[in-house]
């Protein structure tokens, strides 16, 4: 293995790339997502935010309940207003409308002294849940005051009597869901642009001209480092300005949730899984994309290992929405499959330092026996030109033989 | 130095490339590989560079050690990187065959200059022409001034004038002292700029040789052009002498050797005949080429 050819191989692809448009449009892009990223609330308020004041129609018998509830319970965001229509129905079909008047009907039945909550799907859950826990509190003043109750005993009955405290308010899903994504979009951009250099430099028999000068191993090994580097290049890039936009846009709401939930382990596990997933799927789409004669045959040479790549980034999904021990546990030493599932299993059963140092070198191992078989594979395939034209042409040999 | 080529066999699945070839070639010389496609020209090329590995047999170069880096290739289908610079394209290569960057600078202008594009050196390759494309290709083969140069089908697509400019390079390159193997389908190149050549069909060596050795052994039985100005095959039937008739008053006659065909045109001179030219034909690679393809086809008739 001559390391200074590896080298240069490295220096070239990379170089290559970074002269290319696709890298400015990838550093662009990111660009925009980070900068989104970073004024995520600023920009949700100007989209989503539902700024109106909502108003809430009431029926209900004022001899029954006090109607100074109603106003009590009026903020700056709804208004309880007693109807006297005696219309209730029409108010309540007019719901269905895209802009009605009222955004919900409440109604107090005094036979059943059930409330009933007539709503416009079209209001924000935030608030809906608001009004929900109002209309609730509303309910039980209605029921209890039947009982004979005073008003004090009714207030202190009902009243919020839970206080809730808030930790790691970012959930650890999320953390593992912005691990597996970075991954997986490293393996869909730059791993698969391996192949696609590979299938470039074959189709356009530029690999022809290379292989005089460097082996297929040595030009392999060159191209994933390149490739490698574009990828560091890019994070570090994207980092750097995310550093920058939190201190332009004075935003560091995410960046503390983020920093305060990534534990080590995770970050440990992630970045390994990062390097092993690159080196065992770029020596396996190299391989499978060295066999390419045409243009027309790329597609097929990199179907199997994308399908394997989505369908691991959902078995991780899956365990991330329902996670199970012993799901998690058997494909932790799965090869391919459990590059992202281990990020989700180190997030949530927090391993040991020992297991964890296992995992990474039972991956370690998979990564070194898929690149020498891989690698076996392409140095076959890259020198190897035109075999399935030969074979059309002997059946045609047979075929007239035959005849 | 010399390459020795013995015995080597590679077969893909049940398809034998190459059966069983041998041959030798000294430095300083230019080999001409002909054969229709298929043949076993390119896996034999792929063989001399290491790039496969034969099935048996062995290829070696007698006196070097490490000539995999002192291989020239120029492959017939070029492959150039087409958003690269030439200089970029071309340090690339000739780095990656040990030169230093001064070296490779060196070199690159030098043969950029003989072969008159080094304006182009910053230029992108997709920006230059065909021609153009394919002197850049033939330069990332010779930077690293290597001592053995394998040309795959030079000369295809150039202009007469590039195809000029080439010959002079390449047999600058033989007068060096290089070792160079050239495959074409132009066999009149073959015939001008080759010394030796090993004619492949279907794996197996038909014919292999110096150039004017197997020129004469084709020639073996002698033929020679006669034009007169009258027609005169009743002359020649009641002579009994057999004839070739490739235009009017235009014979071709076969003999055994160079006398007898001189005799026969004193004696038609002699029986006044106006003779209008005589000259001994030279059998060329061409005919040589298509004779054998004649046999084979005869072959398979039969």
């Amino acid at each position: 293995m001559n390391w200074k050819k590896i080298w240069l191989e490295t220096k070239f692809t990379y170089l290559n790339y970074v002269k290319s448009g696709a890298f400015r449009i990838i550093l662009f892009i990111g660009v925009i997502l980070i900068v989104g990223i970073v004024n995520i609330d600023f920009i949700t308020e100007q989209l989503f935010n539902d700024e109106h004041s909502h108003t809430i129609g009431v029926y209900v018998d004022e001899k029954q309940v006090d109607s100074s509830m109603f106003s009590a319970y009026s903020s700056e965001d709804v208004e309880f207003k007693i109807l006297n229509d005696e219309n209730p129905q029409k108010n309540i079909e007019a719901l269905d409308r895209v802009n009605p008047k009222y955004d919900a009907i409440m109604v107090f039945d005094d036979t059943t002294k059930r409330v009933g909550f007539h709503y416009n799907a079209q209001i924000d859950s935030g608030h809906l849940n608001e009004f929900v826990i109002k209309a609730e509190q509303m309910a039980k003043v209605f029921q209890l005051s039947d009982f004979g109750l005073d008003q004090g005993t009714i207030v202190t009955v009902i009243q919020e009597n839970v206080d809730y405290f808030t930790y790691n308010d970012v959930d650890k899903a999320t953390i593992n869901l912005f691990a597996n994504l970075i991954i997986f979009f490293t393996m869909f951009i730059y791993v698969v642009h391996i192949g696609n250099i590979i299938i470039e430099e074959k189709t356009s028999k530029i690999s022809e001209t290379l292989l005089s000068y460097i082996s297929p191993l040595e030009m392999l090994i060159g191209k994933l480092i390149g490739m490698f580097g574009v990828l560091f290049t890019h994070l570090s890039a994207f980092v750097l300005i995310y550093l920058i936009s939190i201190n332009v846009f004075d935003s560091y709401e995410i960046y503390d949730q983020i920093v305060n939930a990534f534990n080590a382990k995770t970050l440990v596990m992630m970045l390994a899984m990062l390097i092993v997933g690159y080196i065992t799927y770029g020596f396996l789409y190299a391989a499978n994309s060295s066999y390419v004669d045409t243009v027309q045959d790329a597609g097929s040479a990199s179907i199997v290992q994308s399908v394997i790549l989505v369908i691991a980034f959902y078995i991780a999904l899956i365990l991330q929405m329902h996670f199970d021990a012993t799901i998690a546990e058997i494909m932790k030493f799965t090869p391919f499959f459990s590059i992202f599932s281990n990020i989700v299993l180190t997030s949530v059963t927090d391993p040991s330092w020992g297991k964890i140092s296992l995992i990474i070198l039972i991956q370690i191992a998979y990564a070194i026996i898929i690149g020498l078989i891989c690698a076996k594979k392409f140095r076959k395939g890259i020198t190897k030109y035109d075999t399935k034209k030969k074979r059309k042409i002997e059946n045609v040999h047979a075929n007239s033989w035959g005849h | 130095m010399r390459l020795q080529v013995s015995n080597v066999y590679k077969s893909y699945d049940e398809v034998k490339a190459v059966n069983g070839i041998s041959f030798s070639i000294a430095h300083g010389k230019i080999m001409g590989m002909i054969g229709r496609n298929g043949a076993g020209k390119t896996t034999l090329i792929k063989m001399i560079m290491s790039i496969i590995q034969p099935d048996h047999g062995s290829v070696s170069f007698e006196y070097e050690d490490d000539v995999k880096t002192q291989i020239g290739y120029l492959p017939e289908e070029r492959g150039l990187y087409l958003n690269m610079t030439v200089k970029d394209q071309l340090m690339f290569l000739a780095q990656l065959n040990g030169l230093n960057k001064m070296e490779a600078l060196k070199n690159i202008k030098y043969y950029l200059n003989e072969l008159e594009i080094l304006k182009y050196l910053n230029t992108k390759i997709k920006e230059l022409s065909k021609g153009n494309k394919q002197k850049v290709q033939l330069i990332s083969s010779l930077a690293h001034d290597p001592k053995v140069l394998i040309l795959d089908e030079p000369f295809s697509g150039l202009d007469p004038v590039n195809v000029s400019m080439f010959k002079k390079v390449i047999r600058k390159c033989r007068d060096n002292g290089k070792l160079i193997i050239m495959s074409s389908h132009r066999l009149e190149d073959v015939e001008e700029m080759c010394d030796h050549v090993l004619f492949l069909k279907k794996g197996e060596v038909l014919i292999q040789g110096d150039v004017e050795t197997i020129k004469d052994q084709y020639s073996a039985g002698n033929k020679a052009l006669y034009i007169t100005s009258e027609n005169i095959d009743s002359y020649l039937n009641e002579k009994n002498i057999f004839y070739k008739k490739p235009r009017e008053n235009s014979y071709i006659v076969e003999g055994n050797d160079y006398d007898v065909l001189l005799s026969i045109g004193i004696e038609m001179i002699e029986n006044n005949i106006e003779l209008l030219k005589f000259e001994k034909v030279q059998v060329t690679l061409n005919d040589i080429f298509i004779k054998e393809l004649d046999d084979e086809l005869e072959k398979n008739l039969a």
